[in-house]
């Protein structure tokens, strides 16, 4: 199942500049109070947790359900802000430009609304696919599916860094920063519990996350 | 899991059960704009500030509101947040950067589309998260100590126990992975009409999926948008998914799902029929039938009230009259309680004096008691005065409307009826009532805890508990009195049992017959004319259609 997928798949590109980034000005998302700004106050630990007695594919299939439409929900409030002209590439801060790795295996910058709409529509067409999440009783999950999964979180936290780092004024005009970081907490609790994401991925958002641990979200 | 106390942050403070009274605030120079701003689209958790003012000139009032707020929270941007914030934080010069929030960008004024978007966004993720922090049970964590609970009481041996519980582990799977495929109209059979509510038919279904019949009621969206109903059906959805796990005398919401133009509910089917239905066949019920039915109205009442279905606001009056509507009996019906009659013919607005009914009005009252039952204006003869005056109501208003529900099950109509509803709400406002001349067949005590329970000051109403301690409910009728214990475990016998001659028998549904011309059909796009309000585009209806209900499918688990 993973050799067909990875045909699709999408890869990143993070360039070395990266490190360069470390000297500049911090961005909006992690200063106070935008930073603090969320809708709940307690941990998203216990919920996330396996439940006794759950399977533990059936629990991550759920949940990936709903990530990706909690997601879509949000994109779609800046969908309209996410154009080819403001947003030539999947960008994620300075230095980070995530590529589109097309069928053929090219690796190509696309503006980022097209970037996320491939993406989306490669996600919505593995959840609709009854052998990758099976909906038949008893029909058994593909061995591959925690590989899957990672997979689909990778890419839905792609999303997340390019809301928070190109359209973060929009975020906070519309006044929902408090909605956008309790969305993305209780997403980076998931994929902590089960180490859904690798820590090279997450490093766009870094100092976002190191700040909502603090504060004991995830 | 306790711990995890919910709290909306502080200034977002926005509690989902509670409506505030949306309106766009008036220009105040002192006040900080970015809380201007937030009050505008952050706060309201109705679609007033938007959806109720769809036409395309309301809407563009509001949009250039927006804007100019959007405006000014760019231009003091630098000014109004503290200065290490303004330090730390990129501005012009590098614009270009994707971490800079661009002056330029940020004065473009929000389309439509967006404003719409983002409104049913957040009220979907406050109503979300309000929800997830504050279950501390979930619904399966009930579920498996049922099951404890049961095997023990089961006393069987060990092997026959784990075999119980490995088939509850694979139906606790099945549910799980059911939330994941999507119900569609599809999956039902659509049997018979039962009646026809406010947006639509409810009609009697069978799941193909399980077999289980159930009742699908259909909402018309468009309909419910054009009049401002929305907030309404997402609480009663929220208070009946809540309710689905653990109350008695609520109905249980099966399924809540979607499509293009409709909503559907699919509740637990009651054969016996509303309580409506039977108090039209019956006219009147004898004291102790009324007993019975008033008792578990109670029941429901404190069910909801435990979930935390008050009714701060005028809005969520209707959840709980609704929820009244379907207090219900073991096996006797959904115990709707009649709905109010507003749409009567206006032809004596002026007899104010006009306290007692005629008996051409009632005649005219009963001929249209189930269509009247089932307007969506036909509320207001079960309304609390506080409730009608907007002047801030608890949720004592449930027990002034339980009184009038009643009085009308024991005298056969609502005690402030008046073919015109301006009437029926001025003698609401002055609690001017009387009992009618034959009411000396009704025991004092009946006639007092109407009298308790109709006083125009919430402050001096008796509550749920002391309603429930009434003497009424000790007086022994044909040697009976109200065990309440008893009728929370559900063990009383129903005063009325129906008389089914298979599981598709509806005869006990009033209107079945009458509604009769709909079957199998489903429900198509509604008529243009009905659905679109003047001056609004097809696009913002369908925008609105999309967007105003996210979050509302659901399912339960079904043993």
């Amino acid at each position: 199942m993973l050799s067909t997928m990875s045909f699709f798949s999408l890869r990143s590109k993070i360039k070395s500049a990266r490190k360069s980034s470390a000297s500049a000005p911090k961005p909006l998302f992690v200063t106070p109070p935008y930073v603090t700004a969320v809708l709940v106050k307690g941990s998203f630990a216990p919920m996330v947790q396996l439940p006794p007695h759950i399977d533990r594919d059936e629990w991550l299939a759920a949940n990936v359900f709903d990530f990706f439409q909690f997601i879509s929900l949000f994109y779609g409030t800046i969908a309209e802000y996410c154009t080819p002209k403001e947003c030539p590439t999947m960008s994620a801060g300075p230095g980070v430009d995530y590529a589109w790795v097309d069928g053929q295996r090219r690796s190509n910058k696309v503006p980022a609304p097209q970037y996320i709409d491939s993406t989306t529509t490669w996600i919505q067409g593995l959840l609709d696919d009854p052998d990758v999440f099976p909906t038949k009783s008893g029909q058994p999950f593909p061995k591959d599916h925690l590989a899957t999964v990672k997979l689909i979180f990778k890419h839905l936290f792609r999303i997340f860094a390019h809301m928070y780092h190109a359209h973060y004024d929009k975020v906070l005009h519309l006044a929902e920063e408090a909605h956008l970081n309790t969305v993305f907490a209780h997403f980076m609790c998931f994929a902590k519990e089960f180490d859904l994401l690798d820590k090279k991925e997450t490093e766009p958002l870094r100092d976002l996350i190191a700040e909502l641990e603090g504060m004991n979200l995830c | 899991m306790s711990d995890a106390i919910r709290t909306l942050a502080n200034k977002f403070g926005s509690n989902p059960r509670k409506v505030p009274s949306a309106k766009i605030p008036t220009t105040d120079s002192s006040e900080d704009p970015r809380e201007r701003f937030k009050a505008l689209i952050s706060e309201p958790k109705e679609f007033r500030h938007l959806a109720h003012s769809s036409n395309a000139n309301e809407a563009a009032g509001v949009l250039s509101e927006l804007w100019k707020t959007g405006e000014k929270l760019s231009r003091c941007q630098g000014d109004s947040r503290p200065s290490s914030l303004a330090e730390s934080s990129v501005h012009a010069g590098q614009s270009s950067s994707p971490t800079t929030p661009s002056a330029s960008r940020a004065s473009k004024p929000f389309s439509t589309v967006t404003v719409e978007k983002t409104v049913a966004t957040k009220i979907y993720f406050e109503a979300y998260f309000d929800r997830l922090m504050s279950t501390t049970t979930t619904g399966r964590n009930k579920r498996r100590l049922q099951l404890e609970a049961d095997l023990e009481a089961l006393n069987v041996s060990e092997d026959e126990k784990r075999t119980i519980r490995r088939q509850w582990l694979q139906k606790e799977t099945e549910y799980i992975r059911s939330l994941r495929s999507r119900v569609t109209l599809n999956d039902f059979d659509l049997l018979k009409p039962l009646g026809r509510g406010a947006f639509g038919m409810i009609r009697l279904a069978r799941d193909k999926n399980t077999g289980n019949l159930v009742a699908l009621k259909t909402l018309d969206k468009a309909t419910m948008l054009r009049r401002g109903q929305e907030g309404h059906v997402r609480a009663e959805r929220d208070l009946l998914c809540q309710a689905s796990d653990s109350c008695n005398f609520i109905v249980k919401l099966f399924y809540s799902f979607q499509d293009e133009h409709n909503l559907y509910l699919g509740l637990e089917y009651m054969p016996g029929g509303d309580l409506l239905s039977l108090l039209i066949k019956c006219d009147i019920f004898p004291e102790w039938m009324a007993r019975f039915y008033a008792a578990e109205m109670l029941l429901a009442i404190e069910e909801a009230h435990s979930l935390g279905y008050r009714t701060h606001d005028a809005e969520y009056y209707d959840a709980q009259r609704r929820m009244l509507e379907t207090a219900r009996g073991r096996d006797g019906g959904t115990g709707t309680p009649p709905r109010g009659t507003a749409g009567a013919a206006g032809d004596a607005l002026n007899d104010d004096d006009n306290i007692t009914i005629t008996p051409e009005l009632l005649v005219l009252f009963k001929s249209q008691r189930r269509a009247q039952a089932f307007s969506i204006v036909g509320t207001t003869n079960y309304m609390a005065p506080e409730v009608l005056a907007g002047s801030g109501h608890d949720f004592k208003c449930d027990l002034w409307s339980f009184a009038t529900i009643l009085f009308e099950m024991l005298f056969g109509y609502p005690p402030f009826h008046h073919s015109s509803p301006s009437v029926t709400r001025q003698k609401i406002l002055r609690c001017h009532y009387v009992f009618p001349a034959h009411a000396a067949a009704v025991s004092p005590e009946a006639r007092d805890l109407m009298a308790q329970l109709l006083v125009r000051d919430p402050a001096t109403r008796p509550g749920l508990k002391e309603a429930m301690a009434h003497p009424w409910f000790r007086v022994p009728i044909d040697g009976q009195t109200v065990d309440w214990e008893a009728m929370r475990d559900g063990v009383v016998p129903p005063p009325w049992v129906p008389q089914l001659k298979n599981e598709l028998d509806t005869s006990c549904f009033e209107d079945a017959a009458a509604a009769g011309d709909g079957v199998g059909v489903p429900p198509g796009p509604p008529t243009v004319g009905e659905a679109r309000m003047p001056g609004e585009s097809d696009e913002a209806l369908d925008l609105r259609k999309r967007m105003a209900f996210k979050g509302f499918t659901f399912k339960t688990f079904q043993p």
